[in-house]
């Protein structure tokens, strides 16, 4: 009798101060969700004001520190999810992430971009100009040296042309590439089949850094080039590449940018699977910096005092695509209406972002030049009596008859989830369909879901704009979603927009376009989506290159 | 024992053709076709069947099949899809860190196991018998991701003693086998026990305690070398079976093992790898296990009876004619 009243005592107690425990918390959230909401800055929509929302949320965002100012002996290790299959993707048509951002400290490209005002700026050109629509001349700077020590010449620009076109020919780093000529000893003029003035930006990317064909031979040819890529003439030089270990670069102190410095001596990248693996590695000190952890996992280290949290946009938008071929329900107007009055978009945002972004308004990234704002506040409200009168109004059944399939890997799972959860509400059914990449792939490519979500970066006008509704791509077969249809007035339309030469009227073309995507309930856009990564407490100086990858040649240590 | 090793030896043909057709037979009913892999998503139809004709993909899948065996039987696994290197040129490395890992965590495991389960037979049915279970039991139970992370947040963010991955710094080599090892000191622990528990039983060691040898003397020269019998048994079988079971460890350290070598391949839908590692893991393990069979059979005679006949008893002699 005795024992059991000890035990029922002690349970008793055990359970008053888990109690007692759950009421701390809970209280210490609210007022940390006060504190967060009264810092918050009043969001409009999109990428600048997710990422002033991440700073109000008291994490840092990237390339918004100055540049270094000093030259050390130390090593910086940046964790990468995955090890490269290659350094140099070009090479042999690879273009994966962790070897882009490899090669990207390792080779400069002709021109650059300045990630904090979106300019054009020169970097192994100092000029360049249209000669017509498909032909861009450049003038090669002075005083570049190679890392065989020659200098850089027209040929090694017209020689990596060549290598672009012909072992990248099936990605877009060749495909748009018909040549290059030597006009003079520091003049090359480069071919493209497709007139776009974006392709001088598509230039600023990592795929088309310039290497020289003795450094090539030297390093055994292209194949071996690729793997062992002692070439090129960026801030930083290939050292080793320790397989399944580390590679490491070494700085390259005959870069021709003397206004460069380079504050780490050495840049170690290691590869961890896991994410939380990869954040402990910086916790503890064995790594600097935690690159590409998921947005929700990296927000939960917003208060931890021994990391930084980096959390930014990257010119990219979440799109939810409707299948609008015959087999689809999607193809009807009306429940495409409905579903786009039924989402709730803030939910989705919230989701997406880790609670940092905001609804997107506009199909293009609220930066871009060609941003309209296609939607209003209101028009982004859940209406579920409005999309149910759309359904009552057109015959479609609400008693959960109609089930659409959605297709997407297992980051979007919670978005779809949301999603779910809303079109529940006006009786349609959603299946989640979750599968891996290849499975997505081949389900994407062939039009099996009702609707799927793909995001695009929308920050210029690649010829790949808006592939999902241009009407080669369709053709082709090889698109990852879309509504797998278009109309010849909207593949032209598309096709003007992408030549067109006038930023101002590609603007006005863009929301023309948007317009009639809207009116027809193409696409619903979403929000802008956001990359994360930990770094260690004094880290500063987190730059990135294009689509939002990292370019680890500006860390530097505060005082 | 010549026959029963060219027996075990040929064992390796249909295990092979066993692992290899379960494989290929996945392979032909998953999606995603591997010349677009390899060519990306936007090549040509025309270019994805130029390279499905060169990896022969278009040929029936028996033939797809003989000929990847015909290649295996002249070392040749394949190349990486992914990478273009052949598949036992990386492989090879890898298996070397794995092998290196399993002997480490199989030597912690079996180490704390036997101490534990010698302590749990002395002390049977008290409490610390009870606890020795009960830590054992824990170690079980605790998946292996779950204790890798705690021990990166133990030995490397809070006490910074070692390496949260990679194995450049040979630190990076006790975690993972801490991980793989601590989940197998359960079996240990009951095995030792239970042998500690039924020699100590035994009539010699009355005996010995009869003509007055100390308890000491006893439990670590009479009983423990007989005990350990069934535990060294135990220990040779690990050892075949860790070595590419570290697939999530190495995927939580970091570590550029086989185990990882093959999560990684699956993810890529990289089949040859896949192929390729599947098999030589087989190759290793039934060789593995084989060396522990004869090693036994050398130095315990009495485990011919078992081992080699298979545990079939021995014919009588016939008695002699009168």
């Amino acid at each position: 009798m005795k024992l059991r009243k000890m035990v029922t005592m002690g349970l008793a107690g055990v359970m008053a101060i888990s109690m007692a425990g759950c009421g701390s918390k809970a209280s210490d959230t609210s007022s940390n969700g006060a504190a967060a909401s009264s810092n918050a800055v009043v969001a409009t929509s999109g990428q600048a004001q997710a990422d002033a929302n991440a700073q109000a949320a008291g994490v840092m965002t990237a390339n918004t520190d100055p540049a270094n100012t000093e030259v050390t002996d130390k090593n910086i290790t940046i964790g990468l999810a995955s090890e490269p299959s290659a350094i140099w993707g070009a090479g042999n048509g690879t273009t994966e992430n962790e070897e882009q951002i490899v090669s990207g400290a390792i080779l400069d490209t002709l021109v650059a971009k300045d990630q904090k005002t979106g300019d054009i700026i020169p970097e192994l050109a100092t000029e360049w100009n249209w000669t017509d629509g498909t032909h861009l001349q450049f003038t090669l700077r002075d005083g570049v040296t190679m890392t065989d020590g020659s200098p850089l010449t027209a040929d090694d620009v017209v020689y990596s042309v060549n290598v672009w076109k012909t072992a990248s020919a099936t990605s877009d780093t060749g495909r748009f590439l018909v040549g290059a000529t030597k006009d003079a000893d520091n003049k090359v003029t480069i071919e493209y089949n497709i007139a776009a003035p974006a392709m001088l930006e598509m230039m600023t990317m990592t795929n088309f850094g310039i290497v020289s064909e003795d450094e090539v031979n030297a390093a055994g040819g292209l194949e071996a080039a690729c793997k062992n890529p002692v070439m090129g003439c960026g801030k930083y030089k290939f050292k080793s590449w320790n397989q399944g270990q580390n590679i490491v670069l070494e700085r390259n102190d005959n870069y021709w940018n003397k206004d460069y410095k380079g504050y780490y001596k050495t840049i170690t990248f290691t590869f961890t699977n896991d994410a939380a693996a990869r954040e402990m590695a910086v916790e503890s000190g064995d790594a600097q910096v935690a690159y590409d952890m998921p947005v929700s996992q990296a927000a939960t280290f917003k208060d931890n005092d021994a990391v930084q949290t980096c959390v930014y946009t990257f010119g990219q938008v979440a799109h939810l695509w409707y299948n609008m071929t015959d087999s689809h329900p999607t193809k009807e107007l009306a429940l495409r209406q409905a579903i786009d009055k039924a989402l709730d978009f803030d939910a989705i945002a919230q989701v997406g972002t880790a609670g940092f972004g905001k609804p997107a308004l506009g199909y293009f990234e609220d930066d871009s030049p060609y941003y309209n704002q296609t939607y209003t506040a209101e028009e982004r409200a859940v209406d579920v009596d409005g999309a149910k009168k759309i359904l009552e109004d057109a015959g479609i059944a609400t008693d959960g008859s109609v089930e659409l399939t959605a297709i997407g890997l297992q980051d979007v799972n919670p978005i779809y989830t949301v999603m779910q959860e809303n079109l529940s509400k006006i009786g349609i059914t959603l299946k989640i369909n979750i599968t891996d990449t290849p499975t997505f792939v081949q389900d994407a490519f062939g039009g099996n879901y009702d609707i799927i979500m793909v995001g695009e970066y929308t920050a210029e006008r690649y010829p790949t704009l808006l592939c999902f509704m241009q009407q080669a791509t369709i053709d082709s077969g090889f698109v990852i979603g879309g509504p797998k249809t278009t109309t010849p007035e909207i593949d032209s339309a598309i096709t003007q927009l992408i030549q067109e030469t006038d930023t101002a009227k590609a603007k006005e073309e863009a929301g023309a376009l948007e317009k009639t995507m809207k009116d027809q309930c193409i696409v619903s856009n979403l929000y802008p989506e956001m990359k994360a990564s930990i770094l260690a407490k004094n880290l500063k100086g987190y730059t990135t290159r294009e689509r939002g990858f990292l370019d680890a040649t500006n860390f530097y240590e505060a005082e | 024992m010549f026959k029963y090793i060219i027996k075990r030896i040929l064992l390796l043909i249909p295990i092979m053709l066993g692992v290899s057709a379960i494989i290929f037979a996945l392979k032909t009913v998953t999606p995603g076709d591997p010349a677009r892999q390899i060519l990306g998503n936007n090549a040509t139809q025309e270019q994805i069947e130029e390279k499905r004709e060169e990896l022969g993909l278009n040929d029936p899948v028996l033939v797809q099949y003989v000929r990847y065996i015909g290649g295996v039987c002249h070392g040749d696994f394949g190349n990486s899809y992914r990478t273009g290197e052949p598949v036992l040129k990386e492989i090879l490395p890898r298996l070397k860190t794995s092998g290196i890992i399993t002997l480490g965590a199989v030597a912690i495991g079996a180490f704390l196991g036997i101490l534990l389960g010698i302590i749990s037979a002395l002390k049977k049915y008290t409490w610390i018998d009870s606890l020795v279970l009960v830590i054992s039991m824990f170690f079980q139970s605790v998946p292996e991701f779950v204790v890798g992370l705690v021990l990166i947040l133990v030995f490397a963010v809070k006490l910074h003693v070692l390496p949260t991955s990679g194995i450049e710094n040979p630190l990076g080599y006790i975690m993972p086998m801490l991980c793989i090892g601590l989940p197998s000191i359960a079996n240990y622990t009951r095995i030792t026990r239970s042998s500690m528990l039924e020699v100590l039983g035994e009539d010699y060691i009355r005996t010995a305690r009869a003509k007055g040898q100390t308890e000491h003397n006893i439990t670590y020269h009479h009983a423990l070398r007989n005990a350990m019998i069934p535990v060294a048994q135990s220990v040779g079988t690990s050892l075949g079976n860790s070595i590419g079971g570290g697939m999530v460890v190495e995927t939580v350290f970091g570590v550029p093992g086989v185990g990882k070598y093959i999560v990684d391949s699956i993810t890529q839908r990289n089949y040859p790898s896949i192929l390729g590692g599947a098999l030589i893991i087989a190759i290793v393990l039934v060789v593995i296990n084989l060396l522990v069979d004869i090693a036994f059979v050398l130095i315990d005679p009495r485990l011919k009876t078992t081992i080699i006949a298979g545990g079939k008893k021995q014919k009588k002699a016939k008695p002699a004619a009168a």
